[in-house]
C-alpha cells in the first residue's frame, strides 16, 4: 500500500507552498511586540534588512542542495561530516527538530487556552494537533505536499481579514525612523532570522522536487519575499494600529487588532482568525515532524519508520504537557531552544555552504584526472 | 475481517464450476442419454421443455420461460419444413458435441436440437429479450438537454454510447463476474484518450474479484475501489447516457452492467460529484453561479450545525450585538443542551426522509406535510427545539440535497454527526479539527490510483468551482495523465493560450 518516500515527487509550486507554510507558525502573531521590543518603531525595518539577509540563507541552502544532488539534509551531513560525527549531527538536528515542534505545539496550545478555551485541558488540544499532523505524514511526501498546497488560501483570507487593521491605523506611529542603536537592529534581526528559520527544512524537500536548480531557485526566493512581505504586513499594520505606547504590552497584538475592528455581519473577527489558525499551526508542526521522521528515512521497513514517528510524537506530546504544567519549565524549553537554534539554524547551514565549496574542488579535481 | 479467525476448524465447501470453464461432456449417439444427461445436469427443473418431433429421433430442448415461442416457430420449425427436415441446411446455427456446452447454451436462452444416431448438438439462439422502454431516470433529471437514461439491458445500453461516439477508438470489453450469475460487465473507453495504465490497474481489480454473485453496481464498486473504509463515494454513478459520454471523452472509463441501469465512471474526483449536465447546457456565467450555489451548499451542509452548536455554546461574541437577544431568546427555554436538539432534528429529518422514498408519490407528499408542518410547528412550540435549531437543521438538509449526486449527499449528512460531536466540545477549534482531518482524508484518497481531490490551482478551477466557456477548456483534466491531454487538433489556437 505505502509507497517509499524516496521515489515520490513533488512540483515546483507544492514546494513553494510546503516552503510558505512551514515558516508561517505561531509566532507571526506575537513578532509585532517582539520586534518592537527589541528595536522599538524601528521594528520592522530590522525585519525587512532580516529578511534580505534569510534570502541569501535560502540561496545558501540551495547552493548546498545543489552540490549534493539528490541528498535529504541527513545524507548531505553523513557525506560531509563523515559517518559518526555525521550521525552525531543528524541526531541533533533530530533533536532541534523536535525541540521547534514542542514549542510549536506549547505556544498553540498556549494561545488557545488564552483565546478561546480556557478550561479546556491543553493536552486534548495538543493531541489533535499531533493526530492530525500524523495523518499527514503518514501519507508520505506527496500527501504533506498537496494538504500544505491546499491550506494556502488561508493565507490569503487571512490577509484580507487583516485589512480590518487599516481602519483605525495611523501611519505616523512608524516614525521616526532610525531611532534604534546598532545593536538594537542586531537583536532585532536575530529574531526575525529565527522566526524565518524552516529553511533549514528545505534541505529535506528540495532534492525531492521536480526542475532544474535554477526554477527551483526562482520559485524558493518568491515564496521566501511573499512570506517575508506577509510578515511585513502584519507588522506593518499593528504598528500602525497600535502604536509606540500600547505595543509593548500587546501579547497577539494582530489579534486584538482583529476584535476591535467592526464587521456588519460577525463581530469577533480574532476568533475566526485564531480557528484558521489552527491551520498554520498544524501545517508547521507536521513540517518539523516529518522533519524528524526523515532522521530515520535509512531504515528500510516503513512500519518500523512509522513507529519512529509514533515514538517521536509520544516524546513530543510528554515535554510540550511538562511544559505546559508552569511558567518555568516552559521558560526552559524556549531557552534551550534559543541555544540551539543559533547552531542549527546558523551556524551548521554556514559550515556546510563552505564545505560545499571545498567538495565541489574535490569533484573537478575528479574529474580532471 | 480478522475479527473472527478460524485457523483450526475452517469449513470446506465445494468449488462451484462457472458455466464458461466447464470442462466437456461428450455426447452419445444415443438420443435417450443425452436427453437424461441434460435433464440431470439442470436438476429436472420444470420449466426444461423437452419436444420430441414426430418419430421420437430427433428432440427439441429449451427452457420454457426464457425463450420465445415466435423465434422458435421462425427460425427453427419454418425453415425445417422448408428444407423438408434437414436441420444441417438451416442457416444460423452453432454446433458442438459438448453436452455441458449445450447446457450452458441452454441458460444462455438458446435452444438444443439433438438427433438420434448423431453426436452434433445444434443450438438456434431463441432468447427471449425482456426490455424496459428508454425512460429519463428518475434521480438524474435535467431541464434541458437528451432525456434518454440507461434501462436494464446492456445491449441497449452499449447502443446509446456507440450512438454518440462514432468513432473506432470507442472500445467496449465484456466480462462476466460471480461464479453463479455470471454478470455481464462492460468496460467502456476510448482508446488513446484513456490512460492505458488505469485501464490495466481496472481490470486486473475485476480479474481478481471472486464471489458467487454479482449483485448490483454498488456491491461491485466495493470489491474494487482504493478505500472501502472510506465514507465518499470513489465511482461516480449515472443512469445518463450524456453524462457518461462526456466523462468518457474527458478519458475516464465507463462500466456497465448487464440487468442494471447504472453505470459507474472511474477514476473520479470529487469536484465530479457536483457536476450535472445541465452545466454544459446552459450559458457559462448562469452555470458558474450554479456551481458556485453548489459549493456554499457543500459548506453549508457540513458545518452549519455544528457552527450553530458552537456558536450557541462557546463563542457568543460573535454574534453581532442586535441579534443576540433573539437568539437568547429562542434558546433559554429549551431543556437540553444544543447538540440533543441537533441531533435529534438530523433524526426528524431522516425519519421523514426515509419513510417518504418508498411510499407512493400521493403519500409521499402528504409525509412530507405530516413532517415537515406538524412536527416541525409541534416540536418548537413544546419547547423541545428551539426555533432557530429547526431553521439550522432544515437549512443543512435542504443544502444537502442540492449535490447533483445522490451517494455524496449521504456522505454529507454522515458527516455533519462527527462535526457536531467536536463543535460541542471545543467549539470552532473542534470545528476547524474536524475539517482538517476531513480534507487530509480527502487529500489522501485515490481513485484507481490517480488522486481523488486534488487542491484548487488555476488550471483546474476552469471546470471545477466554476466553468469558463468551452474554448478556454482545452485541456482534459490533469489528474487523468491522458495521452491526448488537449481537447482538439488545433493547439495553437488564438483564445486559448496562456
Amino acid at each position: 500500500m505505502a509507497k517509499s518516500n524516496t521515489k515520490q515527487k513533488i512540483t515546483l509550486s507544492q514546494l513553494a507552498y510546503i516552503f510558505i507554510q512551514s515558516q508561517i507558525g505561531v509566532d507571526i502573531l506575537n513578532l509585532s511586540t517582539v520586534l518592537h521590543r527589541e528595536a522599538g518603531a524601528d521594528g520592522w525595518i530590522a525585519l525587512l534588512i532580516g529578511g534580505v539577509i534569510s534570502i541569501f540563507f535560502v540561496l545558501m541552502i540551495l547552493h548546498i542542495s545543489k552540490c549534493y544532488p539528490g541528498e535529504g539534509l541527513f545524507e548531505i551531513l553523513q557525506s560531509t561530516f563523515g559517518k559518526v560525527l555525521g550521525a552525531l549531527v543528524g541526531f541533533g538536528y533530530y533533536v532541534y527538530f523536535l525541540v521547534v515542534a514542542i514549542y510549536l505545539l506549547t505556544s498553540y496550545g498556549e494561545l488557545i487556552n488564552q483565546w478561546l478555551l480556557p478550561e479546556t485541558p491543553v493536552l486534548v488540544l495538543y493531541a489533535l494537533l499531533v493526530i492530525s499532523a500524523l495523518y499527514t505524514i503518514s501519507g508520505g511526501l506527496t500527501l504533506i505536499a498537496k494538504v500544505f498546497t491546499f491550506f494556502a488560501i488561508i493565507l490569503f483570507i487571512i490577509s484580507a481579514l487583516f485589512l480590518f487593521g487599516f481602519v483605525d491605523a495611523k501611519f505616523i506611529y512608524l516614525l521616526p525612523m532610525g531611532q534604534a542603536s546598532f545593536s538594537e537592529y542586531v537583536e532585532g534581526v536575530r529574531v526575525t532570522i529565527y522566526s524565518l528559520s524552516s529553511y533549514v527544512l528545505l534541505l529535506l524537500f528540495i532534492p525531492y522536487t521536480e526542475g532544474s536548480i535554477k526554477q527551483k531557485t526562482r520559485t524558493l526566493v518568491g515564496a521566501h519575499l511573499l512570506v517575508i512581505s506577509f510578515y511585513l504586513y502584519t507588522v506593518i499594520v499593528s504598528f500602525a494600529h497600535f502604536g509606540t505606547d500600547q505595543i509593548d504590552h500587546v501579547s497577539q497584538p494582530v489579534l486584538y487588532m482583529l476584535r476591535t475592528a467592526d464587521s456588519v455581519i460577525i463581530t469577533r473577527i480574532d476568533i475566526f482568525v485564531l480557528a484558521m489558525w489552527t491551520v498554520f499551526a498544524m501545517t508547521a508542526f507536521a513540517a518539523y515532524l516529518y522533519a524528524a521522521e526523515r532522521a530515520f528515512a535509512k531504515v528500510p521497513k516503513q512500519k518500523k519508520k512509522m513507529l519512529n514517528v509514533y515514538s517521536a510524537s509520544v516524546i513530543v506530546l510528554g515535554v510540550a504537557y511538562w511544559g505546559g504544567l508552569n511558567e518555568e519549565n516552559i521558560r526552559s524549553i524556549i531557552d534551550f531552544q534559543d541555544k540551539i537554534t543559533e547552531a542549527f539554524t546558523i551556524y551548521i547551514p554556514l559550515l556546510l555552504f563552505v564545505l560545499s565549496f571545498m567538495r565541489r574542488k574535490d569533484k573537478q579535481k575528479g574529474t580532471a584526472q | 475481517m480478522g475479527f473472527f479467525k478460524q485457523k483450526n476448524n475452517q469449513q470446506v465447501q465445494e468449488k462451484v464450476i462457472r458455466e464458461d470453464k466447464m470442462p466437456p461432456h461428450r455426447s452419445t449417439a444415443s438420443l435417450e442419454k443425452n436427453i437424461r444427461y441434460i435433464q440431470e445436469e439442470l436438476k429436472n427443473s420444470t420449466d426444461l421443455k423437452v419436444r420430441l418431433l414426430p418419430g421420437n429421433k430427433q428432440a427439441l430442448l429449451y427452457l420454457d420461460d426464457i425463450t420465445d415461442p415466435d423465434k422458435m416457430q421462425r427460425y427453427i420449425f419454418t425453415p425445417l419444413r422448408e428444407m423438408d427436415g434437414d436441420i444441417q441446411k438451416i442457416k444460423d446455427r452453432e454446433e458442438s458435441d459438448d453436452l455441458n456446452k449445450a447446457v450452458s447454451a441452454l441458460l444462455e436462452g438458446k435452444s438444443v436440437y439433438i438427433i438420434e444416431g448423431n453426436a452434433t448438438c445444434y443450438f438456434f439462439n431463441v432468447q427471449q429479450n425482456v426490455t424496459r422502454a428508454i425512460m429519463e431516470p428518475m434521480n438524474e433529471k435535467v431541464i434541458k438537454g437528451s432525456h434518454d437514461g440507461f434501462n436494464e439491458d446492456i445491449k441497449q445500453n452499449i447502443n446509446l454510447i456507440r450512438r454518440r461516439i462514432q468513432h473506432r477508438s470507442l472500445t467496449i470489453k465484456k466480462q462476466t463476474v460471480g461464479d453463479y450469475t455470471e454478470s455481464e460487465i462492460a468496460l467502456v473507453y476510448v482508446e488513446g484518450i484513456v490512460n492505458p495504465g488505469v485501464v490495466k490497474e481496472l481490470e486486473t481489480r475485476v480479474k481478481n474479484i471472486s464471489s458467487d454473485a454479482l449483485l448490483s453496481a454498488g456491491a461491485f464498486s466495493e470489491y474494487i475501489e482504493d478505500r472501502t473504509y472510506s465514507i465518499f463515494p470513489q465511482f461516480l454513478s449515472t443512469e445518463r447516457p450524456d453524462k457518461t459520454v462526456s466523462q468518457l471523452m474527458e478519458g475516464r472509463i465507463a462500466i456497465l452492467f448487464a440487468n442494471n441501469p447504472t453505470c459507474l465512471i472511474a477514476p473520479v474526483t470529487f469536484y465530479a460529484f457536483y457536476q450535472s449536465p445541465d452545466d454544459y447546457n446552459t450559458r457559462w456565467l448562469v452555470a458558474t453561479y450554479i456551481r458556485l450555489i453548489r459549493l456554499f451548499s457543500f459548506i453549508l451542509a457540513i458545518t452549519l450545525p455544528s457552527f450553530y452548536i458552537a456558536v450557541v455554546g462557546f463563542h457568543y461574541e460573535v454574534i453581532p450585538e442586535e441579534l443576540i437577544s433573539p437568539v437568547l431568546g429562542a434558546i433559554r427555554d429549551i431543556a437540553y443542551p444544543p447538540i440533543v436538539e441537533a441531533v435529534l432534528m438530523v433524526i426528524v429529518i431522516e425519519l421523514i426522509r426515509e419513510s417518504g422514498i418508498r411510499l407512493p408519490s400521493p403519500i409521499g407528499s402528504t409525509i412530507g406535510i405530516v413532517g415537515g408542518l406538524v412536527i416541525g410547528d409541534a416540536i418548537v412550540t413544546a419547547g423541545l427545539v428551539s426555533n432557530l435549531m429547526v431553521i439550522v437543521i432544515a437549512l443543512t438538509s435542504l443544502a444537502s440535497f442540492v449535490v447533483p449526486s445522490n451517494e455524496m449527499s449521504d456522505s454529507l449528512r454522515i458527516l455533519t454527526f462527527p462535526l457536531i460531536i467536536l463543535s460541542s466540545v471545543l467549539g470552532f477549534i473542534g470545528i476547524t479539527f474536524g475539517l482538517l482531518m476531513v480534507l487530509i482524508h480527502l487529500c489522501r484518497m485515490e481513485s484507481l490510483g490517480l488522486s481523488y481531490f486534488t487542491p484548487i490551482q488555476f488550471r483546474d478551477l476552469k471546470d471545477t468551482v466554476i466553468r469558463v466557456p468551452q474554448f478556454l477548456m482545452k485541456r482534459r483534466p490533469e489528474q487523468l495523465e491522458s495521452p491526448r491531454p488537449y481537447k482538439s487538433n488545433e493547439l495553437s489556437d488564438k483564445h486559448g493560450k496562456k
